[in-house]
C-alpha cells in the first residue's frame, strides 16, 4: 500500500530524510516513533504530497504529488500543530465533508465520542477553540471520513489524560479495520496497545522496525 | 469544477471575516460618503462638477490606495498559509494545486473588487438621489479600468507570496514595486527624462509599461479628452494610440500581463514544497 524507497529529503544542505525504505501493508497499523527532529513530520508530509523529495514514494502505486487528488481522497490526516484556519468550526467540517466526499454526520458523531462540545463549540471560530478542541476536531474529522489510510502526527499532544483515553476507546472502535494507520509520538509505550508495528526514526533515516 | 468553487467559496468566507477586508471596505465605501459629505459635487474644479467631479477625486484614491491595499493583503495569501500551517491541513485534502491556487485568486479578486464596485454604486445612488447628470459609459469605462487595474496587482501579489518563504519579504518587495510604479508616474518621468537626456521612446515605453500610468491617462481621458491635466508623456502616449486605443490597449494590457504574472505564480506554487 506505502513504499518508500531511497526517501531522501533535504532542506538546502540539511538531510532530514535519508535513503529511508520502507513497506506498509494495507490494514497495518504502524507507530512512527523518534525524537524531535527525527524525519517524522517531514515523512509524513512527502506522503502527503506537501514536498518534493528524490527516491520513490508511492500510496497504492501513485506518487502522493503527481496523483495528489487520487492519493489524498483516501487519506485522512491531523496535524502536529493545529492550522491557523478563520473560519467557524462546523463550516471547517463541511468544507472538508464537501471537498471529500464524506459525511458531515460522521465527523460529529465522532466529534461527540471524543468529548467535543458539539454545540458550543462547532459555532464558534475554529482558531478561538482550545488547543484541546481543535485537536479532537482534527481528529473526529480524520477518523470521521471513514478513509482508507489515517495519519496522526502526535495526535495526543494537546490532549487531556481523559480525553486520551477517549481517543485510544475512538481508534480501537471507530476506526475501520482494514485501514492502515499510521500514528507519530515520542512515547511508543501509550500507543502500543494499538500497534501492529513500532519504527524508530533518527537523524532521518529507520533505526528500529518491529512487528508486535 | 466543484473543487475549485469551493475553494473560491472558501477564500471569500475566509477574507470576508478579516479586519484588513473590513479597513479595506471602510477606506472605499467612506470616501464615498466623506466626498458626498464634503460637498465635492458641488465644488467645481476645472469645469468638473457633480459626479464626473466625485469620480475624479476618486481616480486618486484608487492610483495611490488600491494597489497598495491588494498587494499588502495578497503578498501574504500564500506564504501566509505556509507559515500558519493552513496548507499543510488544507492540502492534505483531496484537492489539486491548480483548483487550490486559481480557487483562491479569483475568490481574493471577488473580495478586493466588491468594496470598490460597492462605493461606486453606492456613489451612483447618491447621485440619483441628489439628482447629479450621469454619464454612464464613463462609469462603464471607468469601473473596467478599476477590475483590469485591481487583476494586475492581484495577479503580482500572488507571484510575489509564490515566490518568498517569508511573508516580511513579500511586504517589502511589494512596497517597493508600488513605490517604484508610483515614482515613475508622468512628472517624474519627465524630470528624469530632462535631467538625463534618456531617448524619449525609452521613456514612453516605461510609461507604458506602468500600469498605474496606464489607469491614470486612462481615467483622466475619460473626463478630459484635451488632456490639459495630464504630462508629457501622457499627451504623447495618446497621440500614438488615439482615445480609443488607448482605453482598449489600458484594459487589455493590465489583464494580460497579471494573468502572466499569476500562471508565473502557479507554476512556482505548485512546484515547491507547499510547507
Amino acid at each position: 500500500m506505502i513504499k518508500a524507497s531511497g526517501l531522501r529529503k533535504t532542506f538546502k544542505k540539511r538531510v532530514v530524510l535519508d535513503n529511508v525504505n520502507l513497506e506498509i501493508s494495507k490494514g497495518e497499523r504502524v507507530v512512527l516513533i523518534g525524537r524531535n527532529g527525527s524525519g517524522k513530520t517531514t515523512f509524513i508530509r512527502c506522503l502527503l504530497g506537501l514536498y518534493n523529495h528524490e527516491g520513490d514514494l508511492t500510496v497504492n502505486g501513485m506518487n502522493p504529488r503527481k496523483d495528489r487528488e487520487k492519493v489524498l481522497r483516501n487519506i485522512g490526516y491531523v496535524p502536529q500543530t493545529p492550522p491557523l484556519i478563520n473560519m467557524r468550526a462546523i463550516d471547517l467540517v463541511r468544507y472538508v465533508a464537501d471537498i471529500s466526499e464524506s459525511s458531515v454526520e460522521s465527523i460529529i458523531d465522532i466529534a461527540e465520542k471524543l468529548m467535543f462540545n458539539v454545540e458550543v463549540d462547532l459555532n464558534n471560530n475554529f482558531m478561538r477553540l482550545s488547543g484541546g478542541m481543535k485537536q479532537k476536531l482534527l481528529i473526529a474529522i480524520a477518523i470521521g471520513r471513514n478513509s482508507d489510510i489515517i495519519i496522526m502526527d502526535e495526535p495526543t499532544a494537546n490532549l487531556d489524560p481523559n480525553s486520551r483515553m477517549r481517543f485510544f476507546e475512538v481508534l480501537l472502535h471507530n476506526v475501520k479495520e482494514d485501514a492502515t494507520v499510521i500514528l507519530t509520538s515520542h512515547r511508543a509505550d501509550e500507543l502500543s496497545f494499538f500497534a501492529h508495528r513500532i519504527i524508530e526514526m533518527d537523524y532521518g533515516r529507520i533505526i528500529k522496525d518491529e512487528k508486535i | 469544477m466543484k473543487k475549485f468553487s469551493l475553494i473560491l467559496k472558501n477564500e471569500i468566507k475566509e477574507s470576508i471575516t478579516a479586519k484588513w477586508f473590513y479597513l479595506y471596505s471602510i477606506v472605499f465605501i467612506g470616501a464615498v460618503i466623506v466626498l458626498y459629505v464634503t460637498g465635492i459635487t458641488e465644488s467645481q474644479v476645472l469645469g468638473f462638477m457633480g459626479l464626473s467631479r466625485f469620480l475624479l477625486t476618486y481616480i486618486q484614491l484608487c492610483l495611490v490606495v488600491l494597489p497598495i491595499f491588494i498587494l499588502i493583503t495578497t503578498v501574504r495569501s500564500i506564504v501566509g498559509g505556509k507559515e500558519s500551517n493552513a496548507f499543510e491541513y488544507m492540502l492534505s485534502m483531496p484537492v489539486s494545486f491548480r483548483d487550490f491556487f486559481w480557487g483562491k485568486l479569483i475568490g481574493r479578486l471577488s473580495i478586493v473588487l466588491a468594496p470598490v464596485i460597492v462605493a461606486l454604486i453606492l456613489s451612483v445612488f447618491v447621485g440619483l438621489i441628489k439628482r447629479l447628470e450621469i454619464e454612464w459609459l464613463i462609469l462603464i469605462k471607468y469601473s473596467l479600468l478599476l477590475i483590469s487595474l485591481s487583476w494586475f496587482f492581484l495577479c503580482l501579489g500572488m507571484l510575489i507570496s509564490s515566490i518568498v518563504d517569508r511573508q516580511e519579504t513579500g511586504l517589502a518587495i511589494a512596497f517597493f514595486i508600488w513605490l517604484v510604479l508610483i515614482l515613475f508616474l508622468d512628472f517624474i518621468l519627465i524630470g528624469v527624462f530632462l535631467r538625463y537626456r534618456i531617448n524619449p521612446e525609452l521613456i514612453i515605453t516605461i510609461a507604458l509599461l506602468n500600469p498605474l500610468q496606464d489607469f491614470r491617462v486612462a481615467s483622466i481621458m475619460l473626463f478630459d479628452p484635451d488632456m490639459t491635466l495630464l504630462g508629457p508623456a501622457a499627451w504623447f502616449i495618446l497621440s500614438l494610440f488615439g482615445k480609443t486605443g488607448f482605453f482598449l490597449f489600458t484594459f487589455f494590457y493590465p489583464l494580460i500581463a497579471g494573468f502572466i504574472l499569476a500562471v508565473g505564480g502557479y507554476v512556482i506554487f505548485s512546484r515547491r514544497d507547499v510547507v
